[in-house]
């Protein structure tokens, strides 16, 4: 299958979000040819390094949110004509209409929107239309009409052109030429047209291409969000007010500048959510987010972030024998969020029963904020004075704050292998990746409820309120006194995790869905044309090898494909006999089958 | 609260009013009343830590900065859950989730009211000015050297005009001496074009048609007269005319800047497009008359200098009036060509441009045409034209008819709030880049100086080197900024 993989600030550049989970799934699904359509946020993002491409990527294609437009060819530099005009003018107060409504017009969005986007694509010229007078002009009615946002009415001058300026930068895909054949379009294959499956990461500008192809060819369209794009927006927005970065308008900071671009935002979100296929929130939080935008909930499927779980998975079990001088280990950044203090004070209650614990807390990497850090150290010090074992030995501190890689934890895992018992003490958490680790690694843990920690541990460990350290220092003494108990809730965690949280089991949800996908994919053009036919257009009909190699035996050409494939620059890596899709993807040992949440009928919490 | 007979008054327990009322509780109070004898008195109890009556008021206090300015219950809720707050503390406040905890806040706290509408209508003088790129330095210097620029060409001029040079010179180095000085010229005007454009770019028509004008301006009239009369080809135009187009650079740029200026301040007062439009328009007008009378002003000043001849001496000649016409025309078209290029739209500048160039240019073909045969007369209403004011009367009409042009899209463009975007002009324009980036060959990313991000939501790479994670994907994290 040719899917097309939209991204907005993420892959292909590495300090994009998500970056190293795209570069697991276009690396893992071997059979599948993937096209990157990048967006850029910034200059240091697109001059900054990229990720190295794997085979499967036949092209990458990038284009900016940032800056000027780009300027086109001299003929493209003056305005509309009249009919132009008439119609920029048509679709964009739509859209406008639709963004400074108090109520949710859903099909005046989508109409301003295609229409929009139709525009571009028979006259060009859409970023100048959008930043005319003509744009602020209907901007400025659709905010004093009646039903307005009532925050939108009180838009000066300067707030207005701020709105302008920042929705014709998010609106920059509906004008880009990647859309096959048109004024401006590099046609012909090459074309997001032409791809069998558009996934989208984010529900932001990243969700436009795919729902323009989706309204014009009918491309089913993937949404997958591990961050909220609508949240990210508000919590972006938040701190814009406070920044002020080169190319961040000053007046973007008032209140109808934020209430317009959030309704625009969200509006954008519900369309991509109404428009998908199949959206795969990250973790029941973000499903609680994508519902309250407006995602139905039979299309949201729960498809847990793949981590690797093979150092971890090495460390041997927890044999369920008391431990003289037991461990606990805390891992992660020393910042507040994770109220080590907390942790700290919870120790000291435990060791005033047992006087043998000890606590290695292991930082993974550079602390954002050094003050914390120290602060937790003198902390530790005061709380715990140094011991030895008599008179004539040197002592050491019960507490040892430590790093990765050095002498005393060379890795990670070394660290979960020493411990009895694994601790969490967030205050403030998103997807817990230390605790999954701890899961891999089959030991007890004690965590605090922030976040997704509920539901990423399950049964298999104690959870307890945040910012409690007595009730800590009690679960850990539950745990430390009772060693069977230890060894029976880390091989359930263990077992839990290789269920649902490796790496094997995010790529077999989403090859999965691209096969159900394809299987009911309309076989005409546009959505609406003629009955559904499942299977019309098989998952073969494009296959990622290419033909003339000479590298595939005569006998694995699929008789059946419509349609001859392109000859392309680069070809799978595995295409010998079957292709790779139809192998097993795991390696042997490892659990088989895809976790409870991922199946088909909207599971999951 | 034995045997209490009915009377109105304030309730004073939580018991029941009377018997009825305690029958209709099914409560027994007599024995509520007398505890058991082991159980603690009420002052010996640990005292209990009541939750407040309303949950919600301390939360409100204390993201009470938040609340007032979020435009929306789900900024509330974002910023809440990046606080730590989720749905099981929610629960605390007697919601369901967090989204009614936000919406709860976001009711019930005060709306920053929107800022009062401007009292003064005038503009303050004091605030943002507008950036003069590319001159580095601090403001007092760059505000020197920027007049001293506006004002070379004009010194240029003056220098080099009154100077007998190329009359000393021999003839066959006239030529290049003076093809250098306006070299020199068009040099300086580059530099200070490009000053006032700010940044956009004004492409090779409307340069072309203004060196066009420029070379009209100082020949034209010379070579009319020659085509009409005949005689030398190569007549120059008075010298006063090259200088007062040389020092009217001065007072045009200032007024491209003060333009700039004082729309930007009407732009940050006006509460719509309708108010801007209507302070814009007298600033327009303002700063155009203005640069008539600065333009007549130095022509004045020029004549003065070089003829010596005193204003209004002689009473008004024809000729005079129509070179001075012509000169406050040019400079007018050229200026306000300008004022609009530097906003954004310097198409309708390169038309105005273009009508001038035209009607001049079909002068001069009229009058040439008149020496083919059987065309001796065709040039009969041009010659009583240029008999009645000189041959001046041309470039007045041709600059002054385009400069009626231009005059409809300055004031339509320029009164709109686009044109005056903050920030336009203000990145530098990019050529058309291409959008797809095929991939030439396998490309591996230099050695990550940069570490892939590493978010809860997006665990780390395979083959990275073991760390936990760690931000929580709560903090706030910037669009347009990469992830940490």
């Amino acid at each position: 299958m040719r899917i097309a993989l939209l991204t907005e600030g993420g892959y292909p550049y590495a300090r994009g979000e998500s970056a190293a989970w795209c570069g697991r799934l276009v690396q893992g699904l071997g059979g599948h040819e993937f096209t990157v359509y990048a967006l850029s946020r910034s200059r240091r993002q697109d001059e900054g390094a990229r990720c190295a491409l794997p085979p499967t990527v036949r092209e990458v294609r990038t284009a900016r949110l940032w800056g000027p437009p780009a300027v086109g060819r001299p003929g493209e530099r003056r305005g509309y004509g009249r009919r132009a005009r008439a119609l920029f003018a048509a679709h964009f107060a739509e859209l406008a209409a639709a963004v400074c409504a108090e109520e949710p017009q859903a099909d005046r969005f989508a109409t301003g929107l295609y229409g929009l986007g139709d525009l571009a694509r028979e006259h060009g010229r859409l970023p100048a239309a959008l930043r005319s007078e003509q744009a602020v002009r209907l901007l400025e009615s659709a905010c004093r009409a009646p039903g307005a946002l009532r925050s939108a009415r009180s838009a000066s001058v300067p707030d207005l052109l701020a709105v302008v300026e920042r929705l014709e930068r998010a609106l920059r895909p509906l004008s880009l030429d990647w859309y096959g054949p048109g004024p401006g379009g590099s046609g012909g294959d090459a074309a997001l047209t032409a791809a069998d499956l558009c996934h989208a990461v984010g529900a932001g500008p990243a969700a436009l291409p795919g729902l323009l192809v989706r309204h014009r060819v009918g491309t089913p369209l993937l949404l997958t969000e591990y961050g909220v794009r609508v949240r990210e927006h508000y919590l972006g927005a938040v701190g814009a007010a406070r920044r002020s970065a080169r190319d961040v308008p000053p007046a973007a900071s008032a209140a109808p500048v934020r209430s317009l671009l959030a309704s625009f935002q969200a509006r954008l979100a519900a369309e991509a959510y109404r428009c998908a296929e199949v959206i795969t929130p990250g973790n029941a939080h973000a499903r609680r987010w994508q519902e309250r935008c407006g995602a139905e909930r039979h299309k949201l499927r729960t498809v847990y972030p793949g981590m690797e779980s093979r150092p971890f998975t090495a460390v041997a079990e927890d044999d369920g024998v008391a431990d003289p001088a037991p461990t606990l280990v805390w891992t992660g950044r020393v910042e507040p969020a994770k109220d080590v203090v907390a942790l700290l004070h919870a120790f000291a209650e435990v060791r005033r029963v047992e006087p043998r614990a000890r606590l290695l807390l292991v930082g993974s990497g550079p602390a954002d904020d050094p003050a914390y850090a120290a602060h937790c150290r003198v902390l530790a010090a005061q709380l715990f004075p140094d011991e030895a074992r008599d008179a004539r030995s040197v002592g050491t501190n019960p507490v040892t704050f430590t790093e990765v890689g050095s002498p005393e934890v060379p890795r990670l895992a070394d660290a979960y292998a020493r411990a009895a018992v694994v601790v969490l003490s967030s205050a403030v958490e998103g997807f817990p990746v230390s605790l999954v680790e701890a899961m891999f690694s089959g030991r007890a843990t004690v965590s605090t409820d922030a976040g997704a920690v509920c539901e990423v541990i399950g049964g298999t460990g104690l959870v307890l309120p945040p910012r409690n350290p007595r009730a800590l220092a009690d679960a850990c003494l539950q745990l430390l006194r009772d060693p069977a108990r230890r060894a029976r809730l880390g091989a359930a965690a263990r077992a839990r995790a290789l269920e649902l949280f490796t790496v094997e089991q995010n790529l077999e949800a989403f090859h999965g869905m691209y096969l159900e996908l394809i299987a009911r994919r309309r076989a005409g053009r546009g959505t609406s044309g003629g009955r559904a036919h499942p299977f019309a257009r098989p998952a073969e009909a494009h296959v990622a090898v290419r033909w003339a190699s000479g590298r595939l035996g005569p006998e694995a050409a699929p008789a059946g494909a419509g349609e001859p494939a392109v000859p392309h620059t680069r070809t799978s890596p595995a295409p010998v006999g079957r292709p790779s899709w139809a192998r097993p993807a795991r390696g042997p040992g490892e659990p088989v089958g895809p976790g409870p949440r991922v199946g088909a009928g909207g599971g999951g919490r | 609260m034995s045997t209490v007979e009915y009377e109105p008054r304030a309730p004073q327990s939580p018991g029941a009013w009377n018997e009825r009322s305690s029958a209709a509780l099914g409560a027994t109070p007599r024995r509520r009343e007398r505890p058991a004898a082991g159980a603690p008195r009420a002052e010996e109890r640990a005292p209990v830590r009541r939750e407040p009556a309303d949950p919600v008021r301390p939360l409100l206090h204390q993201h009470r900065e938040l609340c007032a300015r979020a435009v929306d219950p789900l900024e509330i809720a974002a910023a809440l859950e990046a606080h730590g707050i989720n749905d099981r503390a929610a629960a605390r406040y007697r919601h369901r989730d967090v989204f009614g905890l936000a919406e709860e806040l976001f009711a019930r706290s005060a709306r920053l009211e929107p800022p009062a509408p401007p009292k003064a209508d005038r503009p303050r003088r004091a605030g943002r000015r507008t950036r003069w790129p590319r001159t580095p330095g601090p403001k007092g210097v760059r505000t020197v050297v920027r007049a001293a620029l506006t004002l070379l060409p004009g010194t240029l001029c003056a220098l080099a005009l009154p100077a007998p040079l190329p009359a000393q010179l021999p003839a066959s180095l006239r030529w290049p001496a003076a093809l250098l000085a306006a070299l020199l010229v068009a040099g300086v005007l580059r530099a200070v074009l490009r000053t006032a454009l700010r940044g956009v770019p004004l492409g090779w028509p409307p340069v072309l048609a203004g060196v066009w004008l420029l070379g009209y301006a100082l020949l034209g009239d010379g070579l009319l007269g020659a085509l009409l009369d005949g005689g030398a080809l190569l007549r120059p135009a008075p010298r006063w005319v090259a200088l007062t187009l040389a020092f009217a650079v001065a007072p045009a740029a200032w007024c491209v800047h003060r333009f700039a200026t004082g729309a930007r301040h009407r732009l940050a007062v006006s509460r719509s497009l309708g108010a801007f439009a209507a302070r814009a328009r007298p600033l327009l007008a303002g700063i155009l008359a203005l640069c008539c009378l600065a333009l007549l002003a130095i022509q004045a000043a020029a004549r003065y200098a070089l003829t010596g001849a005193p204003l209004g001496v002689g009473g008004p000649d024809a000729h005079l009036l129509a070179g001075t016409a012509a000169v406050t025309a040019t400079g007018l078209l050229l200026f306000t060509a300008v004022l609009l290029a530097a906003h954004g739209f310097p198409r309708p500048a390169a038309l105005g441009l273009a009508v001038a160039c035209a009607v001049q240019a079909l002068a001069l073909g009229w009058a040439a045409a008149a020496d083919l045969p059987g065309l001796d007369a065709i040039d009969a209403p041009l010659r009583r034209a240029v008999d009645t004011g000189g041959p001046a009367v041309v470039q007045a009409a041709a600059c002054g008819l385009a400069w009626v042009c231009l005059l409809a899209p300055a004031v339509t463009h320029l009164t709109g709030a686009a044109a005056h975007h903050p920030l336009r002009g203000a990145f530098r324009p990019e050529a058309a880049t291409p959008a797809a980036v095929p991939v030439p060959a396998r490309r591996a990313a230099p050695p990550p100086t940069v570490r892939p991000p590493e978010t809860p939501d997006h665990p780390r790479p395979q083959g990275a080197p073991p760390m936990t994670v760690s931000h929580a994907a709560g903090l706030p994290r910037l669009p347009g900024e990469e992830a940490r």
